[in-house]
């Protein structure tokens, strides 16, 4: 009532710093929202990595680490799954698809991944997106292969450019399979998965390239020339991993236990959705630690507030008195400091709201295009404006500190004033 | 002329009598036997500065509540109310003038002059309206010496302080108090600018009959009023320090 319109006033007339406060506060939560939804929606894409396949096969191991070098191209398998155990499990009645992987090459820092054509028609991510071709056309030869769209940026590759594999994972090349180039014959669009930063090829290929190979080394002498490995039996004799998806999820853990229980060969099989969420658990802690550090920052944002509250106290004792001469009571004074600092966060807040949707309209493009992020402009959902309740009651419990100073010091001056 | 034992009886004025109070236990500041003054007076207490005025004038208004003793004023015995009371009855019957710097510097003139309605209801209703209100504040303003058109509307900023301690006349006197309590407010003007003040606001309270308490140390203002009584007679601390 009668405070509200002098709270603003008196605001007014000290516009410079109520602005910079309301600046300050709404760069905080501001900031807690952009890490609160970025967070939600980096979960959400982290989650659905790879979607649509039922179990991802590998040799026995640990299932965070099988999902990691099957599927962010991390880390390097430990042992590899036969041709023929693969074989034989994709020909069970329940298997409906499989896609072998073959891993083990590099083309200047990125993976090269042996596969099938069927991995463009199978690999889902995200709401089951399936893979695009942005240019050129899937491998149709022995030596074409394809590349993922953050490869194809950051070595400014297009389609006919010819590339040449690494044996081995790591950065430096240490052998080169120079005798059999290979050519870009097509480029994915982004997809914000680690199939951006990978060079795809046949699994033929991968033999091919190895054909003169034993054991990691090129055996001497025995130099196989590109055509003429092309006759040769390009069948592999182990694969690194496979996709499987199958004909009814219903039959999923009993095909798991089938295949862990695999008599020829010790396997894996995970359920990459409830092995991805395991993963995000340990990923979750740094995130976390960010949401506390920007709660933080809110702190900080009303401590700024307190202070600049605090600071007026002194040049506002006039006020005070004025208005207790003309019969205001003191708890009207106390409610002033209080209104003004709810006035000042409940502006911080929606300014935060406001620069939120601001900057994610700004990045929206670069987040999708970058890391495949969607940053949603919704609603504030129920959490959001749970927390936004929150700075506001954080708000008017800090204003209560200046508002219970200044109470005091209106009791004590009553009409005079020390200045 | 009647009698001062017939006004102590009645309900009018002010009158205070045994009023002591002290910051501490030993420190006595205020002894007061008896002082009356009656409704429609326009009394000047005069005294040094230390004297005490300022703590006589914060228990006159209520804002402080004497240790011993009784103050009534208007027929009302405000020693006896709460403090919450005491603000009430503050803002419903005592208009005050501070020295210096009596406006919020933040609100136009015309906004200053209305800010006593936003705290007593009593006064609120004798303006009726907003439009009555708004009326009555700029004919004051007006009375004051003041041009409503061209300053009502002005940030108290930028007027001069004469021209600041007469706004804050009005805002005293709007609602007609029945006490308006003035504490130097002439020490900051020079003496053309100090009778002119004074005869405006002389005129005021004689128009509703507000009895006129000033507190000065400037002996010089006595014969402009109905009586000026030496803070140093009436309370027995000040006298007792000397001086």
């Amino acid at each position: 009532m009668r405070a509200i319109p002098l709270a603003l006033k008196s605001l007014r007339n000290r516009r410079a710093t109520a602005a910079l406060t309301i600046f300050t506060i709404a760069l905080s939560v501001a900031l807690v929202l952009c890490v609160q939804r970025v967070r939600s929606e980096a979960r959400q894409s982290f989650a659905s990595t790879i979607s649509g396949t039922d179990l991802i096969v590998g040799a026995r191991a640990g299932p965070v680490s099988l999902l990691l070098y099957a599927v962010f191209h991390i880390g390097d398998a430990t042992n590899n799954v036969s041709w023929q155990s693969y074989r034989e499990i994709a020909a069970w009645p329940d298997v409906a698809w499989s896609v072998p992987i073959s891993l083990g090459d590099s083309h200047r820092g990125f993976r090269v991944m042996g596969t099938t054509k069927d991995f463009f028609a199978r690999y889902r991510y995200g709401a089951r997106h399936p893979l695009a071709v942005a240019e050129g056309k899937p491998f149709d030869d022995l030596y074409d292969a394809v590349i993922g769209a953050e490869v194809a940026q950051s070595l400014h590759y297009g389609v006919g450019q010819t590339i040449v594999l690494s044996h081995g994972t790591g950065r430096v090349a240490i052998a080169e399979h120079k005798d059999k180039p290979f050519r870009v014959a097509g480029i994915l669009a982004r997809t914000g998965t680690p199939v951006d930063a990978t060079v795809l090829v046949s699994l033929e290929a991968i033999e091919a390239i190895h054909v003169d190979w034993q054991s990691g080394t090129r055996i001497p002498g025995q130099a196989v020339s590109a055509d003429d490995a092309r006759h040769a039996d390009l069948t592999p004799k182990t694969i690194t991993a496979f996709l499987l998806g199958l004909n009814s999820r219903i039959a999923t853990f009993g095909v798991q236990r089938d295949i862990n229980d695999y008599e020829a060969e010790p396997l894996l099989a995970i359920l990459p959705g409830i092995t991805l969420q395991q993963l995000w658990g340990m990923v979750g802690v740094a995130e976390n630690a960010l949401l506390a550090v920007s709660a933080l920052v809110v702190l900080v944002g009303l401590a700024g507030m307190v202070t600049a509250l605090m600071t007026t106290l002194g040049e506002r004792r006039r006020e005070m008195a004025i208005l207790r001469a003309l019969g205001a009571q003191p708890r009207l004074v106390f409610g002033l400091f209080v209104l003004e600092a709810a006035i000042l966060t409940l502006a911080g807040a929606l300014g935060g709201v406001l620069l939120t949707y601001i900057a994610f309209a700004c990045a929206r493009q670069l987040a999708l295009d970058r890391l495949g992020l969607t940053l949603s402009l919704s609603w504030p959902s129920s959490m959001e404006w749970e927390f936004l309740a929150a700075v506001f009651v954080a708000g008017i419990l800090a204003g209560s500190i200046p508002a219970a100073l200044a109470y005091r010091r209106t009791l004590a001056d009553g009409l005079t004033v020390r200045i | 002329m009647t009698g001062q034992h017939d006004d102590s009886a009645g309900h009018a004025g002010v009158r205070l009598s045994n009023v002591r109070f002290g910051w501490t236990r030993h420190d006595r500041v205020i002894d007061i036997e008896h002082l009356q003054i009656r409704q429609g007076e326009q009394v000047l207490i005069q005294g040094a500065s230390g004297s005490g005025k300022t703590t006589l004038l914060s228990l006159l208004a209520g804002v402080l509540a004497p240790q011993s003793g009784e103050i009534e004023i208007g027929g009302t015995r405000v020693s006896q109310l709460s403090g919450s009371a005491r603000d009430r009855f503050r803002a419903d019957h005592i208009g005050f003038i501070f020295q210096q710097f009596n406006l919020l510097p933040y609100l136009t003139v015309r906004e200053n002059v209305l800010l006593p309605l936003a705290f007593s209801r009593y006064r609120a209703v004798t303006t009726a309206s907003r439009s009555a209100a708004h009326k009555q504040a700029d004919a004051l303003i007006e009375q004051l010496g003041l041009d409503a058109r061209t300053f009502a509307d002005r940030p108290v900023t930028t007027l001069s302080i004469g021209q600041q301690q007469r706004v804050a006349a009005a805002r005293a006197l709007i609602g007609t108090p029945k006490l308006l309590i003035a504490d130097e407010p002439t020490s900051a003007l020079d003496a053309d600018a100090r009778e002119a003040f004074l005869r405006l606001v002389f005129t005021e309270c004689s128009r509703a009959a507000i009895t006129l308490v000033f507190v000065s140390h400037d002996r010089s203002l006595a014969p402009l009023f109905d009586r000026a009584i030496r803070l140093a007679d009436v309370n027995r601390i000040a006298a007792s320090a000397g001086v």
